[in-house]
């Protein structure tokens, strides 16, 4: 029994190609198996992470995932308003603890603008009800403020008290520099990274939304014998002199009047609730979706985002599917592999035994080196998973906004590489059975 | 060294390839045996070894009843009492020249007296077998005869008391056969232990003290050869 061990390294080392090759071959699975499964928790955490404590977001009457996408995730436009008055009507709720509105469906080269209140930066939470804070600066507070996430700060190299011009409309260019005429803005706050979308968010207060469509200079004129051309609008305010509508295409981003040259927001995209008493979100989401006044969604975040995964989860389940046969395809190599060597091996087993070698000493040789080549083999594959981790994780959270949770090997896959080296051990046996059997059974008989 | 009333067969359903009434083998002696293929020596071999276990009968080694002991008991036997030399392919390819000779000393063969350790006999031995020149080669750089050497050398160390070589020198040339043979005798008188040598080339019995046929040992009428 002594030096076993010994026995099968040196062995392995023997054959150091072969051995490199299967080793290799394990790590690639296992790496592969390993990254496909913390992209998907890392993926799961972000999408999970992007909302907190906010017990309804309300929004016109469109599909639910719309609404969540884009007022948690800003993708996709909204199509619809709701007007103030609704907010109003759900702030003076008894139950609800806070509204706050926000607008979407402007860009800044390819960032989308959020108006909202400053009142967000105190409400919205991320991941476990973390609250937004600020690397730089402060929430804005005029409106002619802005705060930047974190991604737009460092991808567009800006910095506290630059001055930038918001495009109107959802652009993927413009220069975003400071033009004759046009309203600047400047940034008073940047967000510390969150790992959420509010890092590639613009924010603006609701009236500064306004002034981006004003400064534009278009599709302003007198409201007063007319509806502003998309009818969706609920801006039924016959008082004000000028209606500064927002947007021809078929995005609304909350609409804007003008009194006394002053912006004055008509209505907004939605806006988040927050429940004195989280037991009574439910009923506060079946009266705000029953509201006679104006057709509203309200959705509660938590419920919204399992459905939101459960749509996904072909994807997710697709992915497992193929990181869980290449780690097959791994154990087949390693079976394949052994399996030729053991018809190689009978000889050298033979030697063994008529040295003395027991049972005992020719299956722990067998088995102990599949053992260390499975063994080296998930070692490097977490190896070099964990190192590309450590190494592309910044990139992969800037370019995705997706965080890979680097904290050490988890126990999923502490159980997958224990019940991985298992199978292997197996494999090993199971492939060197001939050589095995060859070296029990046949004696001293010279079979070639 | 000896057998009685020993039969074996390979499975409980097949016919004995093996019935030995009597056949001994003193202490120190040399001895030839001789037989077509498949007449069973190499079972043979396998059971003085302790690798089967007869169906029947009784098998002494060294004045030791080895098949009273249990399976691990044989193998720690073996490994202490019995060296084995094989026609080709003895040496384990991964194991350096001097790690190959001393291996049965890592299941249990002792060391004989004189020797400080393992390795200072497995040199002694190269040398007295006239290859200490190659100790420090690759196994799979080694000649043939070279190959039989060194697998002679492990055969040796420790003094075990019986060798047992099957068609050691078949690959051999005869100038290398001799040598290897004259080399071998003198090693074993030194150490005192018996040699059971088979072969089939018959020309080599005059070398030995005593030759026999496994026709005469086996009742086992051989129907042909495998």
């Amino acid at each position: 029994m002594i030096g076993v061990m010994n026995l099968a390294i040196r062995s392995l080392w023997h054959r150091r190609l072969a051995t490199a090759m299967t080793v290799v071959a394990i790590s690639l699975s296992v790496a592969l198996f390993v990254g496909v499964n913390k992209t998907r928790e890392a993926t799961r955490d972000a999408f999970g992470g992007a909302i907190s404590r906010v017990d309804l977001i309300v929004g016109p009457r469109t599909g639910t995932l719309s609404l969540l996408l884009y007022s948690v995730f800003h993708v996709g436009s909204p199509t619809h308003n709701v007007s103030m008055k609704s907010v109003q009507y759900a702030a003076s709720k008894p139950q609800v603890a806070w509204v706050v509105p926000f607008s979407l469906g402007d860009g800044f080269r390819g960032y989308p603008v959020l108006g909202t209140t400053p009142e967000f930066f105190e409400r919205y939470k991320f991941r476990d009800a973390e609250t937004i804070r600020f690397s730089d600066g402060k929430a804005f507070a005029g409106d002619a403020d802005v705060v930047i996430g974190s991604d737009v700060a460092q991808s567009l190299g800006l910095k506290l008290t630059d001055k930038i011009v918001l495009s109107h409309g959802h652009t993927e260019d413009g220069d975003g520099f400071e033009k004759h005429d046009d309203h600047p803005f400047t940034v008073m706050g940047i967000t510390a990274t969150t790992g959420t979308p509010i890092d590639r968010t613009v924010f603006v207060s609701l009236v500064g939304l306004g002034e981006i469509h004003r400064g534009i200079g278009e599709s302003i004129g007198s409201n007063t014998a007319h509806e502003p051309e998309d009818d969706h609008n609920h801006n039924h305010n016959h008082d004000m002199a000028q209606a500064v509508k927002a947007d021809n295409d078929e995005h609304a981003q909350g609409s804007f009047a003008e009194k006394d040259g002053q912006i004055v927001v008509n209505s907004v995209s939605g806006f988040f609730l927050g429940a004195k008493n989280r037991m009574e979100s439910l009923n506060l989401q079946s009266d705000l979706n029953t509201w006679k006044d104006e057709a509203l969604l309200a959705i509660m975040p938590g419920v919204a985002m399992a459905e939101l995964w459960k749509n996904l989860s072909i994807f997710e389940t697709a992915m497992s599917v193929v990181s869980f046969s290449v780690v097959i395809t791994g154990v087949l190599g390693l079976f394949v592999s052994l399996l030729i060597l053991s018809g190689q091996r009978q000889r050298e087993m033979m030697v063994l035994r008529a040295v003395g070698a027991g049972p005992k000493t020719i299956f722990m040789l067998l088995a102990g080196e599949a053992v260390c080549l499975v063994f080296a083999g998930i070692a490097l594959g977490l190896g070099v998973m964990y190192g590309a981790m450590w190494v592309l994780g910044p990139w992969i959270e800037k370019k995705f906004a997706v965080t890979l949770a680097l904290s050490g090997v988890g126990t999923y896959d502490l159980i997958f590489s224990a019940g991985l080296l298992v199978v292997g051990a197996l494999v090993g046996v199971l492939a060197s059975v001939k050589a095995y059997r060859a070296a029990m059974y046949d004696g001293l008989a010279t079979k070639f | 060294m000896e057998l009685t009333d020993v039969r074996f067969r390979y499975s409980a359903r097949a016919a004995d390839v093996l019935r030995v009434p009597h056949f001994r083998v003193e202490r120190g002696e040399r001895l030839f045996m001789f037989g077509p293929s498949g007449s069973g020596k190499t079972t043979l071999l396998s059971l003085i070894g302790g690798l089967f276990h007869p169906n029947a009968g009784k098998i002494s080694v060294l004045g030791q009843d080895i098949t009273a002991m249990n399976d691990s008991a044989r193998d720690g036997f073996r490994a202490a009492h019995v060296g084995f030399i094989f026609q080709v392919f003895n040496l384990v390819p991964y194991l350096s020249i001097l790690q190959n000779v001393i291996l049965p000393c890592k299941f249990g063969r002792g060391v004989s007296t004189g020797f400080s350790s393992a390795e200072a006999e497995a040199s002694y031995l190269l040398g007295q077998l006239g290859i200490s020149d190659v100790a420090n080669k690759s196994v799979t750089n080694l000649s043939i005869g070279q190959q039989q050497r060194v697998a002679a050398a492990r055969a040796l160390m420790g003094s075990p008391g019986l060798i047992v070589a099957d068609e050691p020198t078949s690959a051999l040339d005869a100038d290398a056969r001799n040598d290897f043979l004259r080399v071998l005798f003198e090693q074993a008188k030194r150490e005192g232990s018996a040699v059971i040598f088979v072969s089939h080339d018959r020309s080599l019995a005059a070398q030995f003290d005593r030759s026999v046929a496994l026709a005469d040992i086996n009742q086992v009428v051989v129907r042909g050869g495998l």
